[in-house]
C-alpha cells in the first residue's frame, strides 16, 4: 500500500495513551449527536443539518482532533459539547455522567468541567475588562478562593502561560493576538477543567505565534493531563497535536483513526483530498485526482446518498442512492465510504 | 456623566476614565462648562440675589434692562431675570426627571429584549414601534385633558413615549454585545447572569446611551418649553421658559428682551447639553468615519 | 522564468510614513517584478505587506503617505500619476485580489454585472458582448455552471466561489500585474490549493506577473519564482524561491520556514520565534530582528554589532540583511 506521508515532517512520539484508554475507555462519549438549526423563510422553515449523527469516544488524557472544511460543523460540535447550544438529538456523557442533563444553576455550577478556547482571542475578551479581572472573575463566580487568593492564582497562571505580571493590569487592546490567546487559555485552566475544547485556537495567528501556542498547549497537557478536543481545518496542526483524528464532512464524521494510521492509510477519498491539499510542494500535486470541482452540499438540502459524492472522484452509481454508514475498517479505524477497500490501495500520489 | 461615574466600578476605571476625558471633543468641555454655569445660576440664583418672580410693579412695566432689573421687566412689571431663573428651575427639572426615568426604563427593557429575546423581545419591541410614532405633544394634550396640567402630568406625558428610543437603541447595542465571543466565553466559564449583565452589557452600553441621553435632553427642554407655550405645562402666574415666550409675543416690538431672554435661555441650555452628548460620542484622537 | 525579461514593476526605496509623524511603517523598500514573474511577499502580520501593495497602487489609507522613493510601473512613475492615469493603472494595468472576497463584491449587483464592469467601462464593450465574455472568464476560473452563477448575487456564493469571481473580474481587465493580498488565507486548504493552482494556470496562459502577499511560507513554495521576506517594514531577504526555501540565509526566514511547516524539533517541540512580531514603529537603532534573534543572542560579539548597527541588504540576486550572513559570505 502506498503511504501518504509528509516526508519532511518528523513525528512527535505517540504517547502511550492506549493503556489509559483501555482502563477508561470513554471519558467523553458523544453518541449520535445531531444539531439542526432552523432556517425560516416566507414559505416556512427547514432544518439546517449542522451536525447529523456524530459519534466519538475520547479517552482521559487523549487529544482528539477534529478536521474538516469550514461549514462542516466543527464549531457547532464545540458549541454543543460546551453547552453553548442545545442538541437536537443524541447524547454526551462526560466522566460517566449525562452532560446534557444539567440545566440552569446546576449547569452553571458544573461548567468549569468543560472549557473552550476560541479562534479569535480578541473577541473572547471584553475590551473594557483588564486581563486580571477577566481571569479572576470566573473563579469568583464559582466561589474559589478569596480575592487575594484569586489574585495570586491569576499571577501564577500568567506565569504558567508565559506572560509576566505586567499583563495583569493591561487591557486586551494592549496585547497581541498570541498573548491574548495565552490569556484565554489561562483563564480556562484556572477553573481546572477536565475537558478543554479548542476551536481553531491558532487559525487567527501568524506562523510564529501559532507554534508558540501549540507548544504551550502541549506543555499544559503534559503537566496537567488535559483531555482535549482540538478543532482545526489545518491538517498540520492536528497532525502535530492529536492522538486520534476524526475527519468531518457535511455534519458527519467520515473517517476516524489513530493519527499515524490516518496519515499512513487514509481510507476515505475526502481524507486523501485533504492530505493532498496540504502537500503544497514544488511542482505541486494534481489535486484533480483527489477532488472533483463540485460543490459542498448545503446543510439545508443534504443529498440522499453519500454527501461527498458531488466531489468524489471515485463515486459510483450506488453512492448517490444510499447513504454509507460509518463502518469499521481496522481495529481502531472507522470510515464512511462504501468503496474504501477497492480504491484505497492505489490512490495516493507516489512520492519522492 | 453621573451615570458614567456611578455605574462603572471606580477602582479600575480611573485610568481609562482619565484617558476618556482627555480624548473628548472640545464640545464636551464647552458643554459641561456652560451647563454648569446655567445650573449654578438656576440653583443658587434665588439665594444669591433674593429674587422674587411674583412681585408686580405696575409702574415699572416693560422696562429695558437696568441696574435693578438686569433683563428688564414684563407687562406686569415683574423682574424678567427672576422669572427666568424660577422658570428654568421648573423647565430643567421636568426635562431631567422625565429623561432619567425614560433612560432607566428604556435601557432595562432594551437589554432584556436583546439578551433574553423570545416573546419578551417581540412584545416590547412591538410596543416601541407603536409608541415611538406618537408625538409627546399629543399624549400631553390627552393627559392634560384628563388630569389637568401640572408637574406630574407633564413628566408622565414625556416618559410614556420617552423611553422608547432608549429601548430601541439599548436592544440594538445589546444584540451587538450578545453576538460577541466574550459573552459566549462568560457563559462557558459559568459567570452569573448578574455579572454578565452588569459587567459586560452595561459598560458597553453606557457611552452610546449617555451620548443619546444628553442629545435628547436638549430636545426635551424645547419640548417642555413648547408644551407650556401651548398652555399644556405649568399654569400662570408660575413662570416657565415656554410660557414666558408665549406671554412675550404681544410686546415684541416694545420689549424684545421679553422674547430674547427665555429664547436664549432655552437655546443655550439645550445647546450646552447637546454639546455634552456630542462630545461624549466623539474621540478627537481617532479619525471618525 | 527568464531573467533577462523586461522589468514590469520597479519599486525603489519606498518609504511610507504616518502623516501625523513618527517612524515609517515601510522603510526603504525595493522590489523588482519582471513581466510574467511570480513574486511572493512574505512576513508576519503588521510587517507592512498590505501597505506595500496599497502604496504601489496609490491606494494608501488616510493617515499614511509615501514620503520618499519611486514606483515605476511599465516605465511610468506611479508616484507622479494623478486622476485618469491612476484610474487607468488600477483598471487595466494592475489587478487586485483581497483576503475577503465577499467584502470586495457589491452585494446588490449580480455577479455578471461586476465581472463585466472592466469590460464595459474599461474596454468599452457592449453589455451583450461583455456578458458573453463573462461566461468565458467564469468558465476559465472553473466556476461550475457559470451561466447560472453569473445571475447570482455575491452573498449566494461560498468563499471559494467568491474568490473565483474576484479572479474573473481581475482577469477581465487583462492586467499586466495581479496583486493578490492573502487571497487564500480565509479559505479552506482544499479550496486554497485549488485557487492557487488555478491562479498559476491562468498566469502561465496569459503571462501576467503576480505579486502574492501571504504570511504562510508553505503556500508560496510551490507557487512563486521569487520570494521577498519582510520584517518590520523592511525586506530582510530576497531571492529565487527555491534558494530561499532550501537555503534561507536570514535567521528570520529560517525560523519562519520551520514555523510554517509545524515540524517538531529534536526535542519534540515546535520551533518558535520568541517574542511577538514587531511593527516598524517600535524599533531601536540596530537590526530590527535583534530582540528575537537566537543567533545574536548566542554570540556576544555579534550581539553588540546587531544591537548597534542595522545591517544593509547585501548580495546579488539573493540578497540578505544580516550581519551574520555577511560575515559568513565574506569569510
Ligand atoms: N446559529 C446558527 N444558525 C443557523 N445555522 C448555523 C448556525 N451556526 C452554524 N450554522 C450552520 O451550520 C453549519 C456548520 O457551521 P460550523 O459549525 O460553524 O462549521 P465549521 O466550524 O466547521 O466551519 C454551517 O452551514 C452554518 O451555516
Ligand atoms: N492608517 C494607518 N496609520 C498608521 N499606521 C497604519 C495605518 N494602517 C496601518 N498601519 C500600520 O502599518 C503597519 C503595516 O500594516 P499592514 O501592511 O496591514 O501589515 P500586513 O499586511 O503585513 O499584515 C501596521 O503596523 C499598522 O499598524
Ligand atoms: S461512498 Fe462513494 S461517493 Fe462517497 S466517498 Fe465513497 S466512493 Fe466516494
Ligand atoms: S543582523 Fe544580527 S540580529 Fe539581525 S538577523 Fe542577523 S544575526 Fe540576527
Ligand atoms: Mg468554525
Ligand atoms: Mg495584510
Amino acid at each position: 500500500m502506498m503511504k501518504a506521508t509528509i516526508p519532511s515532517i518528523a513525528r512527535r512520539a505517540a504517547p502511550d495513551y492506549a493503556e489509559t484508554s483501555r482502563r477508561d475507555p470513554a471519558f467523553l462519549s458523544v453518541d449520535g449527536l445531531c444539531k439542526y438549526y432552523t432556517w425560516r423563510s416566507f414559505g416556512g422553515s427547514r432544518p439546517i443539518k449542522s451536525l447529523d449523527g456524530v459519534t466519538l469516544r475520547v479517552a482521559k488524557g487523549e487529544i482528539m482532533g477534529i478536521v474538516g472544511e469550514s461549514g462542516c460543523g466543527k464549531s457547532t460540535l464545540a458549541k454543543v459539547v460546551t453547552r453553548l447550544t442545545s442538541a437536537t438529538a443524541g447524547q454526551i456523557t462526560l466522566d460517566g455522567e449525562d452532560w446534557l442533563a444539567p440545566r440552569g444553576e446546576a449547569l452553571r455550577r458544573r461548567r468549569p468541567q468543560v472549557q473552550l478556547v476560541f479562534q479569535d482571542p480578541h473577541g473572547a475578551l471584553d475590551p473594557r475588562m483588564t486581563i486580571g479581572t477577566a481571569m479572576a472573575a470566573p473563579m469568583a463566580a464559582h466561589g474559589i478562593g478569596t480575592p487575594a487568593d484569586r489574585r495570586d492564582r491569576v499571577l501564577a497562571m500568567l506565569a504558567e502561560v508565559g506572560l509576566d505580571e505586567s499583563f495583569h493590569d493591561r487591557l486586551p487592546a494592549q496585547c497581541s493576538g498570541g498573548q491574548l490567546q495565552r490569556v484565554v487559555i489561562g483563564r480556562a485552566l484556572l477553573l481546572e477543567p477536565q475537558l478543554l475544547v479548542c476551536d481553531e485556537p491558532t487559525s487567527a495567528l501568524d506562523a510564529s505565534m501559532r507554534t508558540q501556542i501549540l507548544n504551550l498547549l502541549m506543555d499544559l497537557r503534559a503537566r496537567r493531563g488535559l483531555t482535549m478536543l482540538m478543532i482545526s481545518h489545518d491538517l498540520r496542526v492536528v497532525r502535530y497535536m492529536c492522538d486520534r483524528i476524526a475527519v468531518m464532512y457535511a455534519g458527519q464524521v467520515v473517517e476516524l483513526a489513530d493519527r499515524d494510521h490516518l496519515f499512513d492509510h487514509p481510507a476515505h477519498p475526502y481524507t486523501r483530498a485533504l492530505i493532498a491539499s496540504s502537500l503544497l510542494e514544488p511542482g505541486g500535486i494534481d489535486l484533480s485526482r483527489h477532488l472533483r470541482e463540485g460543490e459542498v452540499p448545503s446543510p439545508l438540502a443534504m443529498p440522499e446518498g453519500c454527501r461527498f459524492a458531488s466531489r468524489c472522484p471515485y463515486a459510483q452509481p450506488d453512492c448517490t442512492a444510499l447513504e454509507p454508514a460509518l463502518k469499521q475498517a481496522g481495529s481502531r479505524h472507522f470510515v464512511r465510504c462504501r468503496h474504501w477497500n477497492t480504491h484505497a490501495a492505489a490512490t495516493m500520489p507516489p512520492r519522492g | 456623566m453621573a451615570a458614567e461615574l456611578s455605574l462603572t466600578p471606580a477602582r479600575r476605571d480611573i485610568g481609562p476614565l482619565r484617558r476618556f476625558l482627555a480624548t473628548r471633543h472640545w464640545t464636551f468641555a464647552a458643554g459641561c462648562t456652560i451647563f454648569s454655569i446655567v445650573l449654578a445660576i438656576l440653583l443658587a440664583g434665588p439665594w444669591l440675589w433674593s429674587l422674587d418672580p411674583a412681585a408686580q410693579n405696575i409702574v415699572q412695566r416693560l422696562k429695558p434692562p437696568s441696574e435693578t432689573y438686569w433683563l428688564g421687566t414684563d407687562n406686569l412689571g415683574r423682574d424678567v431675570f427672576a422669572r427666568l431663573v424660577e422658570g428654568g428651575r421648573f423647565t430643567v427639572t421636568i426635562a431631567a426627571v422625565s429623561v432619567v426615568i425614560s433612560v432607566v426604563i428604556g435601557v432595562a427593557v432594551g437589554i432584556l429584549a436583546g439578551r433574553i429575546g423570545g416573546w419578551f423581545e417581540e412584545i416590547s419591541m412591538r410596543l416601541v414601534d407603536l409608541l415611538i410614532a406618537i408625538p409627546d405633544t399629543v399624549i400631553a394634550i390627552f393627559l392634560v385633558a384628563i388630569f389637568g396640567p401640572g408637574h406630574v402630568t407633564l413628566i408622565v406625558a414625556l416618559t410614556i413615549v420617552g423611553w422608547t428610543p432608549y429601548a430601541r437603541l439599548a436592544r440594538g447595542l445589546a444584540l451587538q454585545v450578545n453576538a460577541m465571543d466574550y459573552i459566549r466565553a462568560a457563559e462557558v466559564l459559568g459567570m452569573t447572569r448578574r455579572f454578565i449583565l452588569i459587567r459586560h452589557f452595561l459598560p458597553n452600553l453606557i457611552r452610546p446611551i449617555s451620548a443619546v441621553t444628553f442629545l435628547r435632553f436638549g430636545h426635551k427642554l424645547i419640548t417642555v418649553g413648547g408644551l407650556s407655550y401651548l398652555g399644556l405645562g405649568v399654569q400662570p402666574p408660575a413662570p416657565d421658559w415656554g410660557l414666558m415666550l408665549a406671554a412675550a409675543q404681544p410686546y415684541l416690538d416694545r420689549a424684545p428682551m421679553l422674547m430674547i431672554a427665555p429664547g436664549l435661555a432655552i437655546f443655550v441650555t439645550a445647546l450646552s447639553v447637546t454639546w455634552i452628548g456630542h462630545g461624549l460620542e466623539i474621540d478627537r484622537t481617532r479619525p471618525h468615519n | 522564468m527568464s531573467h533577462d525579461a523586461e522589468t514590469l514593476l520597479s519599486v525603489r526605496d519606498l518609504t511610507v510614513t504616518p502623516t501625523g509623524g513618527g517612524k515609517p511603517i515601510i522603510d526603504g523598500l525595493s522590489l523588482q517584478i519582471r513581466r510574467g514573474e511570480i513574486v511572493a511577499l512574505v512576513g508576519e502580520s503588521g510587517s507592512g505587506k498590505s501597505m506595500t501593495a496599497l502604496a504601489i497602487t496609490r491606494l494608501l489609507p488616510r493617515g499614511l503617505r509615501i514620503t520618499s522613493g519611486e514606483v515605476v510601473f511599465a516605465g511610468r512613475d506611479v508616484t507622479a500619476m494623478s486622476g485618469d492615469d491612476l484610474n487607468h493603472l488600477r483598471g487595466a494595468g494592475i489587478g487586485m485580489l483581497f483576503q475577503q472576497p465577499h467584502a470586495m463584491l457589491d452585494p446588490t449587483a449580480r455577479v455578471r454585472t461586476q465581472v463585466a464592469e472592466p469590460l464595459t467601462i474599461g474596454k468599452g464593450l457592449s453589455r451583450r458582448a461583455a456578458f458573453a465574455r463573462v461566461i468565458d472568464l467564469m468558465r476559465s476560473v472553473r466556476i461550475p455552471a457559470p451561466e447560472a452563477r453569473a445571475m447570482a448575487y455575491s452573498h449566494e456564493l461560498s468563499g471559494g466561489m467568491a474568490q473565483r469571481v474576484m479572479m474573473a473580474t481581475a482577469l477581465a481587465a487583462e492586467p499586466d500585474l495581479l496583486i493578490a493580498d492573502e487571497p487564500t488565507t480565509a479559505l479552506d486548504v482544499t479550496v486554497q490549493a485549488q485557487i492557487l493552482q488555478l491562479l498559476k494556470a491562468e498566469q502561465a496562459r496569459r503571462h501576467f506577473a503576480i505579486l502574492l502577499i501571504t504570511h504562510d511560507l508553505t503556500v508560496v513554495q510551490a507557487f512563486a519564482d521569487r520570494i521577498a521576506v519582510m520584517y518590520a517594514g523592511r525586506i530582510v531577504e530576497e531571492g529565487p524561491a527555491a534558494r530561499i526555501m532550501d537555503a534561507p540565509q536570514h535567521p528570520y526566514t529560517r525560523a519562519l520556514i520551520r514555523c510554517s511547516l509545524l515540524e517538531p524539533e529534536a526535542d519534540g517541540r515546535l520551533l518558535s520565534i520568541p517574542g511577538s512580531g514587531s511593527t516598524a514603529r517600535d524599533i531601536g537603532c540596530g537590526c530590527r530582528f535583534a530582540p528575537r534573534c537566537t543567533l545574536a543572542r548566542g554570540d556576544s560579539h555579534l550581539h553588540d554589532r546587531c544591537h548597534q548597527a542595522e545591517p544593509g541588504l547585501a548580495g546579488h540576486d539573493h540578497t540578505v540583511r544580516c550581519h551574520a550572513s555577511q560575515t559568513a559570505s565574506a569569510a
